[in-house]
Formats: C-alpha cells, sequence, structure tokens
C-alpha cells in the first residue's frame, strides 16, 4: 500500500517534470518561431518600400516623358509652324528684292539662318520626342539614332540587331532607347572614342542592349561617388531599375567601355 | 530526512532570498515602469512583508496559513490588473475584470465556508494558477499576433511572463494535490515541497530580469 503511494507520489513527479520540460519547449519555440514571423514582416515592409520607391520612380519617368512630349508637341506644331511661316514670307520678300543688292544678301543671310533655326528646333523636337519608336519600335528608332550620330562624322557607329525582333512593352522600350542615347551622348562626350558598337539581342525571357566604345574608359563607381557628378549614370541607373534591368559595367579604363543592360521580358 | 530537511530550509531562504532582491529591483526602478509593471512592484512589496511574517510565524510553530490564503486572493488580484493593463482590447479587458471579481468572490466563500482559513484553500490555489496560466498564454498569443516587441530579450514582459507561465504551471500540480498529501502527511509532503521554493526562485529570478530591463523601455 505504501509502496503504491510512493509510486503515485514518484509518477506525480515525472508529470510534473515533464510538464515543465514540455512548458520550456514551449517557450523556445514561441522566442524561435517569433523572431522568424518578426524577419519576414521586415522583409515584407522593405519589400513594399522598394515596391512603393519603383512606382515613385515610374510616376517620375513618365511625368518627365509626359513633360517632353509636351514641348517637343509645342515646339513641332507652334514654334516650329510659325518659322515655315516666317520662311514663306521671307522667300515672297526675296523674290521682291532686286538681285545682287545688298538687301538681297542680307534676305538670304536671314533666310540661311532661318533654315538652321527650323532644323535645329526639328532635331530638338525629335530628341524629345522619338516619333519613330512610338511608330516603328525599338530597333527603327536605334537605327535612325546610329544614322544621326554617323551623319555627323565624329565617328564610327555599328548597330547589329537579330533579323526578327518583334515589339516589347513600350515602357521597356522607351527606357533602353533613352539609356542608348545617354550613353551615346556620354561616349560622344567623356569617351574620346572612335567607335561605337550598339547590338541589341532578345531571347524568349529577355532583352540585351550592349553598348561598347573603344574610348578612355572609366571607373563608373568613381564618378558616381563624385558630388555633382555622374547624373547621367545615375539618370540611367533609375531608369533601368524602374523596369527591373541589370546593369553591367564591364569597361576597363584607358581601354574602352562595355556596358550590357539586361531586361526580363514579361512571358 | 533531516538532510532533506536542511536541503528545504536552505532553498527557502534562498527563496526569500531572491524575493527581496526582486523587490528592490522593482523599487529601484519604479519611477521608469508602466503602470501594469508598478502593479507588480506594489504585489512583490506585499510579498515581502508576507513571507517574512509567514517565516516568522513557521520558525515559532505557528499556523500562517491565514495569511497565505489571504495573500493568495491579493496575489490574483494584482495580477488580475497587471494582464488586464497589458491586453489591447477592451473585451478581454473587461473579461479579465470579471475573471478577478469571480475569483474573488469563489475564493472568499472558500476561505470562510469551504476549506476554512486556518486550511490550505488548496481549491483557490488550483484555480489561481489555471486563470494565470491562460492569462500568460493568451499575452503569448497577442505578443505574437502584434509583434509589437522588436527584440524579445529586452521586453519586460516577455521575461515576466514567461516567469508567471513557469511558476503557475510548476506550482499547479503541488497545489492541487496539497490538500490529498496534506492529510497523508509524513515526508511525502516534504518531499514535494521541496520543488516549491525551486520553482519561486526560478520565478522570481525572471522577474528580477524584467524588471531589470524594464528601464531601457
Amino acid at each position: 500500500m505504501e509502496q503504491q503511494e510512493n509510486l503515485n507520489i514518484v509518477l506525480l513527479l515525472i508529470l510534473g517534470t515533464c510538464g515543465m520540460l514540455v512548458m520550456s519547449v514551449f517557450i523556445i519555440a514561441f522566442i524561435v518561431n517569433y523572431q522568424r514571423k518578426m524577419a519576414n514582416q521586415q522583409n515584407h515592409m522593405q519589400e513594399m518600400q522598394l515596391a512603393y520607391q519603383r512606382e515613385l520612380l515610374e510616376v517620375a519617368i513618365e511625368i518627365q516623358e509626359n513633360e517632353r512630349r509636351r514641348i517637343a508637341k509645342d515646339l513641332h506644331d507652334e514654334i516650329g509652324a510659325m518659322l515655315s511661316t516666317m520662311r514663306l514670307s521671307l522667300i515672297q520678300v526675296s523674290r521682291n528684292v532686286p538681285a545682287n543688292s545688298q538687301s538681297a544678301d542680307y534676305t538670304q543671310q536671314a533666310k540661311n539662318l532661318l533654315d538652321e533655326t527650323i532644323n535645329n528646333v526639328r532635331r530638338i523636337s525629335k530628341d524629345l520626342l522619338p516619333a519613330t519608336l512610338d511608330e516603328f519600335g525599338l530597333v527603327d528608332a536605334l537605327e535612325e539614332l546610329c544614322d544621326k550620330v554617323r551623319a555627323s562624322a565624329i565617328m564610327e557607329v555599328d548597330f547589329t540587331c537579330e533579323a526578327t525582333f518583334r515589339r516589347v512593352d513600350p515602357k521597356v522600350e522607351l527606357t533602353l532607347y533613352r539609356i542608348a542615347q545617354e550613353l551615346i551622348n556620354n561616349s560622344l562626350k567623356h569617351a574620346n572614342a572612335n567607335r561605337i558598337e550598339i547590338a541589341l539581342a532578345k531571347t524568349e525571357s529577355q532583352l540585351v542592349l550592349t553598348i561598347s566604345d573603344d574610348g578612355d574608359g572609366f571607373d563608373h563607381e568613381e564618378v558616381s561617388q563624385r558630388r555633382g557628378k555622374g547624373l547621367g549614370l545615375k539618370n540611367i541607373e533609375s531608369r533601368a531599375s524602374a523596369i527591373n534591368a541589370s546593369i553591367q559595367y564591364n569597361g576597363v579604363e584607358k581601354k574602352g567601355t562595355h556596358i550590357v543592360i539586361e531586361v526580363a521580358l514579361a512571358s | 530526512m533531516n538532510n532533506e530537511l536542511t536541503i528545504q530550509t536552505l532553498l527557502n531562504y534562498l527563496a526569500i532570498g531572491c524575493i527581496l532582491i526582486t523587490t528592490l529591483v522593482s523599487l529601484w526602478h519604479y519611477k521608469y515602469l508602466s503602470v501594469s509593471l508598478k502593479l507588480l512592484s506594489i504585489l512583490l512589496c506585499i510579498s515581502s512583508v508576507i513571507t517574512v511574517v509567514m517565516t516568522y510565524l513557521s520558525i515559532h510553530h505557528t499556523n500562517n496559513l491565514v495569511y497565505y490564503n489571504v495573500y493568495t486572493i491579493v496575489e490574483f488580484i494584482f495580477l488580475g490588473f497587471f494582464f488586464q493593463d497589458l491586453f489591447s482590447s477592451r473585451r478581454v479587458k473587461i473579461l479579465v475584470l470579471g475573471l478577478i471579481l469571480v475569483f474573488t468572490g469563489f475564493a472568499i466563500c472558500n476561505l470562510f465556508f469551504i476549506e476554512g482559513i486556518s486550511n490550505y484553500n488548496s481549491y483557490s490555489l488550483a484555480i489561481e494558477s489555471i486563470l494565470c496560466i491562460g492569462l500568460s498564454l493568451f499575452y503569448f498569443l497577442e505578443m505574437f499576433k502584434e509583434l509589437k516587441i522588436p527584440r524579445l530579450e529586452k521586453s519586460p514582459y516577455f521575461w515576466i511572463n514567461t516567469g508567471i507561465l513557469f511558476y503557475f504551471s510548476g506550482n499547479l500540480f503541488l497545489f492541487t494535490f496539497s490538500h490529498y498529501l496534506q492529510q497523508k502527511g509524513g515526508s511525502m509532503l516534504a518531499d514535494i515541497y521541496i520543488m516549491s521554493p525551486f520553482i519561486g526562485i526560478v520565478y522570481y529570478t525572471l522577474l528580477t530580469i524584467g524588471l531589470w530591463n524594464s528601464r531601457k523601455t
């Protein structure tokens, strides 16, 4: 009887100990799961913040493009039209001015200046709003851009693209066009290059734009960190991040620049 | 037997020391404490006084269970209001208030009419333990859902809540069967009750850690 009672007591003790062990395990499990949940929540918050920042960036770029579009339209429709009308009036005037007179010389000078202004307005308007990009796509727009650079005879430009190239998301096309525009301008202004090569390749899931030159090259991190400098690069990186594109700078100083932009395509 | 008693006495004095240390820490940080922690601090002061009185009476072989039974009611009232301040939901606060009122009513009835004022009120102790375990687990659940605390190890409420869960869980089966063991008497009761001060030491240590961290919050 006494033995049975002692056994009961021991069993109770064992139960109590097991209970405390279970509780300890519960506390440890609680801590681990709590920390895990906190970490997940923080990751989620960070993702939301990144998504929000990306959205803000997209809006800022859209506003910028809309403004460019408006200015280009005003330049073409209003300024361009007025300049063309002025040109017609000047042609009328030149018909009534005696030939080989000083007035005829001045009229001809005015007409030449006016022609130059009309061409500049047209060029600025096209740079602001690449109509070819909207109507015919990225490949044709890049070809037109390369033709313009070749026409200036500053350097050689070589553009290669896959033969079969269907159009992609207009936002992606516009971003890649602007990046190409900026990089070509950088090559022209800073690289002392003789030749630029632009290549556009497309796979099922990716679009790859490669721009290389044989100029001086640069250290992109050093340029980005310089105060007041590297705004063009920052602009490129902002535009690229808005479409989730990656940029690789593979240039070596004094041996040219090689930049690769990769963007995933929606399936 | 004598050795066991000596060990038990040692553990009892160690537990008393822990209570006093915890009380001192709470008073030292009193001006930095939130409302709920101030309630806990007051409870610790009461606990210290009751423990000293009971120890004195025990040494002089006088029945001290009256004080312990009354303290049980006071303890739950303070812990109840402590938890009530922690919970954010108004419904839960009202529920906790209801529990405090119901338990107090039952415990007073038990004290005077059921188990008696000079006997171990194991029913009150058992119910108090169950309610405190429930409140503690509920608060753990609320902590897990709301994720308001960035670092658990720096939160006083985590440590105190763990201490409460540990203490009342550990003592629940002691309280439940103490009435039965008291009737059986002999060394069985002493064997079991050697655990009680040990659980108290762990409890007050966790409370001390929690109160120590309360200053940083």
